[in-house]
């Protein structure tokens, strides 16, 4: 049994609770060992130091225990996973790739677009191989793409790798939900 | 006329393709940021109509309203020769932009978009290459 679910909506939609419940719901229901929480957050300023110890705390405070991973850019795992027995979720892939985005800054453009192109092959690739081997992962991301596009070509950029991941990551899902206001819709 | 609806980088051209290969049905025309000047379709072309908000911004120093009818017209011009087929990049949702400029082909872009979807048999969403009717069948 493996699944990969797309989890997607506005600021504060109400897509982390969903996808935690959600996680914690099949955790119970495949009767599975480990619940992996993958957090792509880093702590840039005050108010993010906050956002993040306010989901630690939410965490801390489940009956179940979640077992955190950082993955900030590189996607190597300093425990083994073994995913035909884990619950993975991973929050979020927004975080994940504008990190991405940092981490490549100082490269030339040509030698920068190569780098991040590796990265989300290795993101890809990490996937495929997780439900491959029986892992259930919940993926969380956000909606950037209903306004103007910008002014900054760094963002225009950024905007069309995530879309092009989300479409990549939709088509290869088994679910697909999008989240507003706390209203769930599901589109796969 | 047919409109296809959903956020930048979505995958909206994508479905079109795809949904007019599986189902040939005529000869393709693809407009980017512009609208066709010619006016000697025929019923076996399909017109494929994308970024409006290049083609909004010449005539942004006028009315909204008079924008919108102005590409409106066009389109229904063009809708009696050929095929026509809309590409509408949401762009409504954002914050409200700084500069004057930009508000107004927001603002414009909105208004043409409604008058599109009302006017259009089929109004297809698209989510991450997903498709949704709001209105009408699928292309």
């Amino acid at each position: 049994m493996s699944k990969l679910i797309f989890i997607t909506g506005g600021v504060r939609s109400g897509k982390s609770a969903f996808a935690e419940d959600y996680a914690k719901e099949l955790y119970q229901k495949f009767e599975r060992k480990n619940l992996y929480y993958i957090a792509s957050g880093v702590a840039f300023d005050r108010e993010m130091t906050e956002r993040i110890k306010r989901h630690q705390a939410d965490r801390k405070k489940a009956a179940i225990q979640w077992k955190t991973i950082e993955i900030q850019d590189e996607v190597v795992f300093s425990e083994v996973i073994y995913p035909a027995n884990s619950v993975i979720l991973w929050e979020c892939i927004t975080t994940w790739l504008s990190n991405v985005l940092y981490k490549t800054e100082q490269l030339d453009s040509i030698e920068r677009i190569i780098e991040i192109e590796k990265y989300i092959k290795t993101l890809k690739k990490q996937l495929l191989q997780w439900t491959k081997d029986g892992a259930i992962v919940i993926l969380v991301s956000n909606e950037i793409f209903d306004e103007q596009s910008s002014t900054y070509s760094e963002v225009n950029y950024y905007r069309s790798l995530l879309g092009i991941l989300h479409q990549w990551i939709v088509h290869h899902s088994d679910e697909a939900y999008e989240m507003d206001y706390s209203k769930i819709k599901r589109w796969k | 006329m047919q409109v296809i609806i959903g956020g930048a980088n979505n995958g909206k051209r994508k479905f079109v393709k795809q949904q007019l290969m599986q189902h040939p049905s005529g000869k393709i025309h693809f407009f980017e940021g512009e609208l066709p000047k010619k006016d000697s379709f025929s019923t076996e072309d399909i017109l494929v109509i994308g970024n409006f908000k290049n083609i909004i911004l010449p005539k942004v120093h006028l009315d909204e309203v008079v924008i919108a009818e102005e590409i409106f017209n066009r389109l229904i011009e063009l809708n009696k020769q050929a095929r026509v087929i809309c590409i509408c990049t949401d762009i409504g949702r954002g914050v409200v932009p700084m500069e004057k400029e930009e508000r107004k082909l927001r603002d414009a872009c909105g208004r043409l978009y409604q008058n599109l979807i009302s006017e259009s048999e089929d109004v297809i969403r698209i989510w991450y290459g997903l498709p949704e009717v709001l209105k009408g069948e699928g292309l």
